[in-house]
């Protein structure tokens, strides 16, 4: 790993400037820098296919696919990558929602892959607390699609991806500010949706 | 140019909301901006994993507060805990979370809340495929099917080095997870009731319904008296339950007959009744005179025969007993001088 993709890495707060910064060297072919902007992509792609897709038969092994389709669809991609005054973060979502198109469309069903048997005692969440958060979960997902497009693709990569308004709006192609009022509304609508239900 | 029509809106006269569309609803900025900031503060700790702001002055000034125009939600930052946007998000972000990779981001520097981390355990240790499991857990079971898959073979060159006698073996002509096991498991066979216990026997298919062999016979038993019985045994049994020849997959071989008296020949106990078929069991034929078995039973009851007499039967040795041609071993050697002349085809 070079000296430039080392301090990349361990930047207090990387941004675009710093996730373009690691592009470039992973354009030129730096493995370090390659590896980092994976490592950066990766977790923010995982969320995004899974709040996306959802579970399948319980399993998020369809969303977990596609993301890693995606990843491989970036590193794949990188070589013939030109900056073209976009920010890479809209590249790589661009990518996935195209993957994630494709799996909607898609009507087969692997087959679910089951745990192995644990050989020490199991330290996450019972059933109760799973359960609930995943009928929580699902309620959300719920609710999601039931908002404009354009605002669920905000909330989606604002909350659950993790990106900040800037990048947010590099994405979308909004500014910062756009990206606030309007995570502001669809916040609006989401509560009121869900009192709507709750009432009913 | 199209003319509008009368009752379409102008889109100069509409107050067009920051790509929202859909939303007729006019924001008034000046005295949304605190439910605007209050919002993106509530956002950014979600974002962040971080635990929902409970102080007023993360998001917003106390005049802002005491607005009540202002509050597009909850008045207090701490009702956040309880709106249901918030919480739907705070459970979806949990889930989609669980088992996911860690973000390098360090804005999230805290674990969210209703995340359950034991001590001492990394929350989302591996990636999104790491779903399960402390202990990381490798399946035991590949473990015991190696063993069983290279305690079969041991046990077959185990018992093939014994020298039971093919006859006695109906065991070798079921299918067996060591399939070799019943081709050599004729081979001089001694008694040894250390290594034919019932159970250690892969190749110990049971002629009734799973049970051992010695279990059937009962132990102490010894190969060539209960030879000819457990023939004859297998053959009504086999008969009755109308197996045959689908069970004998693996070739078999019929025990060496230099060292052993000429028993009660078996076929001759048998010839009488018959045509034996296709489906008998191919047992241990000692010919009178120590003349080598023949292989295909012949549909009238004939004494043993040379091998000279039968046809295209050329596969006899002198170690190993000829097998039915129907089920030929492919690793029984031909003996040349046993093989007939065109004449006797």
């Amino acid at each position: 790993m070079t000296s430039e993709a080392r301090a990349l890495r361990t930047a207090a707060r990387p941004d675009e400037g710093d996730l373009g910064d690691l592009t470039t060297l992973a354009v030129q072919g730096d493995p370090g820098a390659i590896e980092v902007l994976l490592a950066q992509v990766r977790p923010m792609v995982v969320r995004y296919c899974r709040a996306r897709l959802g579970r399948i038969s319980g399993q998020y092994h369809i969303a977990d696919d596609v993301a890693q389709e995606v990843c491989i669809a970036v590193l794949s991609a990188l070589p013939r990558y030109r900056d073209m005054g976009r920010p890479f973060a809209s590249f790589v979502f661009g990518i996935a929602a195209h993957k994630i198109a494709d799996a909607l469309r898609s009507a087969v069903r692997a087959a679910v892959p089951t745990e192995d048997l644990p050989d020490g005692p199991d330290d996450r969440p019972g059933p109760e607390e799973t359960v609930v958060r995943y009928i929580e979960a699902e309620r959300a997902r719920d609710l999601l699609t039931r908002l404009p497009d354009h605002q669920r693709e905000l909330v989606l990569l604002r909350v659950v991806a993790g990106l900040s308004a800037e990048e947010t709006g590099n994405v979308l192609g909004m500014t910062a500010g756009a990206v606030r009022v309007a995570q502001h509304r669809a916040l609006a609508r989401l509560r009121a949706m869900a009192s709507e239900e709750s009432i009913a | 140019m199209t003319e509008r029509s009368g009752g379409a809106p102008d889109p100069a006269d509409s107050p067009a909301g920051g790509g929202d569309a859909g939303t007729a609803q006019p924001a008034p900025a000046f005295w949304n901006l605190a439910a605007v900031r209050r919002s993106d503060a509530v956002v950014e700790a979600l974002a962040t994993r971080r635990a929902l702001p409970a102080d007023p002055a993360d998001g917003a000034g106390i005049a802002d507060l005491l607005d009540p125009a202002a509050a597009a939600g909850p008045a207090d930052l701490a009702g956040w805990q309880n709106d249901p946007a918030a919480r739907l998000l705070r459970a979806l972000i949990a889930d989609v979370d669980a088992g996911a990779p860690e973000p390098l981001d360090h804005r999230r520097s805290c674990r969210p809340p209703e995340q359950h981390v034991p001590p001492g355990r990394h929350p989302r240790a591996g990636g999104p495929d790491d779903e399960p499991g402390p202990g990381g857990g490798q399946r035991r079971g590949s473990r015991v099917i190696v063993l069983l898959g290279v305690v079969g073979p041991l046990l077959t060159g185990v018992l093939a080095t014994t020298g039971v006698a093919a006859a006695q073996s109906g065991l070798a002509e079921r299918p067996g997870p060591g399939s070799g096991a019943g081709e050599r498991a004729d081979r001089g066979r001694e008694p040894q009731a250390g290594a034919r216990s019932g159970g250690e026997r892969p190749d110990a298919a049971p002629v009734r319904g799973g049970t051992p062999l010695a279990a059937v016979h009962g132990t102490g038993w010894t190969w060539p008296q209960a030879r000819p019985v457990m023939a004859r045994e297998r053959r009504d049994d086999e008969k009755a339950s109308g197996q045959g020849r689908d069970d004998r997959k693996a070739p078999r071989r019929l025990p060496p007959r230099t060292s052993e008296p000429p028993a009660a020949d078996p076929w001759q106990e048998r010839s009488p009744a018959g045509d034996p078929g296709e489906d008998e069991p191919r047992g241990a034929a000692p010919e009178p005179g120590g003349a080598r078995p023949f292989v295909r039973p012949q549909p009238q009851p004939q004494p043993p025969q040379t091998p000279q007499d039968q046809p295209g039967t050329g596969e006899d040795t002198n170690d190993e007993q000829p097998t039915d041609p129907d089920e030929a071993s492919p690793a029984a050697p031909a003996d040349p001088a046993d093989l007939t002349g065109p004449e006797s085809l």
